[in-house]
């Protein structure tokens, strides 16, 4: 009974993160990404040898020593694909951050503001929502060269628009809102208002959002990797899968060896479309994100 | 059923504008990094001398950055064919040449796959948001989120091994049968063509049908608790009936929507299915340009593709505003 109370906050309505780990979809959710996030952070206490020494002989199968077989130059896979976690997950996970404060700042000035600064933000988001973003991250990516930062700039330019305009459009109902038109009314300044009356109303939206957009970056990381545009250097689960076909694992009977970077890529998604789900369902019952 | 003037000639703009934005891009982010212009249009060991001096003075590429602009504009826009220089790898072959062999194919795959996971992804939503809450509904529900969460060439290679290596069903790339001699566009023709796209295609409907559903589904899950609906169940319509021309009717537009946004989306995810499958459309053609630094190609592409989205998004628009006359009048 005591500890129930604790977890109830002042106002007597339960706190957001009770409402979350009451939500069993969302617990799933958590406890897949914790793992993953684990996985990555102690990549190389977990990781039985180098991703990139040569430990075996090649297209070994799946054995007790390598899970997931060795590769066409006998490096162990299992190896390869926790280090690709690591790589993967801080690929997604930074693309997010930037989407996010790129997204929310362009959404929230844009409904806010209105008239001619919501009109020309919104034209730069029509033009890139409309822009064959996967191709035209290629694009950039090939001429910028094969590397990280190349990779995490054309994640995030190409990501932002949606979050905006979403955003955007919560702010817009936000702005007619009586309390927010009272607050104008009674002369409060704009950035009060941006920060304890919009930013408040809009931030689990852009939880929600943010969430997704880690999924995002990942797969988008994973399909320029698979064209050989990222560094190959650095494993990331994209890259495993690119030299799993492009040293035919097919033909080698390393079904391991390709099974493993989709579902490494699939548990995420599934993760973070349970949590960001769950969010959406807590907040708001009828928006759902997931319809997106 | 008519288009406001107002509304054509607004769309009409913003479709030019983007265009022209886009143009301005793939002129720009190449020269942005690269130290010579010359590297990209006609630096290769592969051209005659005279070739790379004809490029060099047909796009101006030792004048200004400006004269530069207008004349790549002069040769993209105002040619017919547009210039878009010569491949580096298949030299004398013009990069319009390449581009123009390889577009039809992804055209189809791309047209025929967004039409079939459209027609798919609506009456699996339907169904699902009419029983929701029902074991099926969570079913459908949750594979559906599963499968948004795949990445579309992973799903290519894993139907690759399972129904071309494994289960010898399908063939296992390219086009057409290399051993096959009929004349293209005649029935044997037609059908070896179908066959050989049936892998590609069915990977990208699995891959895009769901967010289809999840759209629709929730549509109808939110329709189904209105007024009209339920008079419709209480006057004893048929469940059919209450289904195509209820649910159906009204759940669909915002369906119709999703479809243009996401045009760009299934491009690109065409763009990779068909690299794992070998399919010779502008996909395949892409990654060997990467692999080959073919520079003039890639960019001939970007060209491509920022037209057919733009264009096929501008038509969508249109369409939408036919069925829904609500958007007449914004």
């Amino acid at each position: 009974m005591n500890v129930k109370r604790l977890m109830v906050s002042a106002s007597g309505e339960d706190t957001f993160l009770k409402k979350l780990l009451s939500n069993k979809a969302a617990i799933a959710g958590l406890v897949i990404l914790l793992s993953l996030v684990v996985i990555a952070l102690l990549a190389s206490f977990l990781s039985p040898y180098a991703p990139t020494a040569l430990v075996a002989e090649p297209y070994l199968p799946p054995s007790y020593s390598h899970p997931f077989g060795t590769d066409g130059l006998g490096r162990d896979i299992f190896s390869q694909m926790i280090h690709g976690t690591a790589l993967s997950l801080e690929i997604g996970f930074v693309s997010a951050a930037g989407i996010t404060i790129l997204g929310t700042t362009v959404g929230i000035i844009s409904g806010y503001f209105g008239s001619y600064v919501d009109e020309a933000l919104m034209r730069i988001v029509d033009v890139l929502l409309v822009i064959p973003s996967i191709a035209f991250m290629i694009f950039v990516a090939v001429i910028l060269g094969p590397g990280l930062e190349s990779v995490l700039i054309v994640i995030i330019v190409f990501g932002w628009p949606p979050m905006a305009r979403m955003i955007r459009s919560q702010t817009l109902t936000l702005r007619e809102r009586e309390f927010v038109e009272s607050a104008v009314v009674s002369g409060a300044p704009k950035w009060y208002i941006l920060g304890s009356m919009i930013f408040p109303n809009v931030i689990s939206l852009i939880i929600a959002n943010g969430i997704l957009a880690v999924i995002y970056g990942v797969i988008a990381d994973a399909s320029l990797a698979f064209l050989g545009l990222a560094s190959t250097k650095n494993y990331s689960w994209g890259t495993v899968l690119y030299n799993a076909q492009n040293e035919g694992a097919v033909f080698h009977g390393g079904i391991a060896w390709i099974l493993a970077p989709g579902i490494f890529i699939a548990l995420t998604g599934i993760a973070i479309t349970l949590i960001a789900r769950a969010i959406d369902d807590i907040t708001d019952p009828r928006y759902s994100a997931v319809g997106r | 059923m008519r288009i406001s003037g107002k509304y054509l000639i607004r769309r009409s703009i913003y479709a030019v504008l983007t265009f022209f934005i886009a143009l301005v891009m793939i002129f720009i982010i190449p020269r942005l990094v690269a130290v010579n212009p010359v590297d990209i249009l006609a630096a290769s060991q592969q051209f005659p001398p005279s070739v790379t001096k004809q490029l060099i003075i047909q796009f101006g590429l030792n004048q200004p950055v400006y004269v530069q602009f207008a004349l790549y504009l002069k040769n993209v826009l105002l040619t017919f064919p547009p210039n878009l220089g010569y491949s580096y790898e298949y030299y004398p072959t013009s990069t319009y040449q390449l581009i123009a062999t390889a577009l039809p194919w992804t055209l189809f795959l791309v047209g025929s796959s967004v039409a079939v996971s459209a027609l798919v992804g609506t009456f699996v939503g339907l169904y699902a948001g009419y029983r929701r809450g029902s074991m099926l509904d969570r079913t459908i529900t949750y594979s559906s989120m599963t499968l948004r969460a795949l990445p579309y060439f992973w799903v290519a290679i894993l139907f690759q091994i399972l129904f071309a290596v494994v289960f010898r069903i399908f063939p296992v790339a390219g086009a057409y049968s290399i051993l096959d001699t009929s004349p293209a566009f005649s029935p044997e023709w037609t059908l070896d063509v179908a066959y050989h796209s049936m892998l590609p295609m069915i990977t990208l409907v699995v891959s895009t049908a769901p967010v289809y559903a999840i759209i629709m589904r929730n549509n109808v899950a939110d329709l189904v608790r209105e007024d009209f609906m339920n008079v419709a169940e209480s006057k004893g319509l048929k469940k059919q009936r209450i289904l195509i021309s209820y649910a159906l009717r009204n759940g669909i537009l915002p369906v119709i929507s999703i479809i243009a946004v996401n045009f760009g989306y299934v491009v690109g995810g065409a763009l990779l299915v068909e690299i794992v499958f070998g399919y010779p459309g502008i996909g395949t053609l892409l990654f060997n340009a990467i692999l080959g630094h073919d520079y003039p190609v890639i960019e001939g592409i970007f060209y491509i593709l920022a037209i057919t989205v733009i264009l096929a998004n501008y038509f969508a628009d249109l369409i939408y505003s036919l069925v829904d006359p609500r958007i007449r009048y914004t």
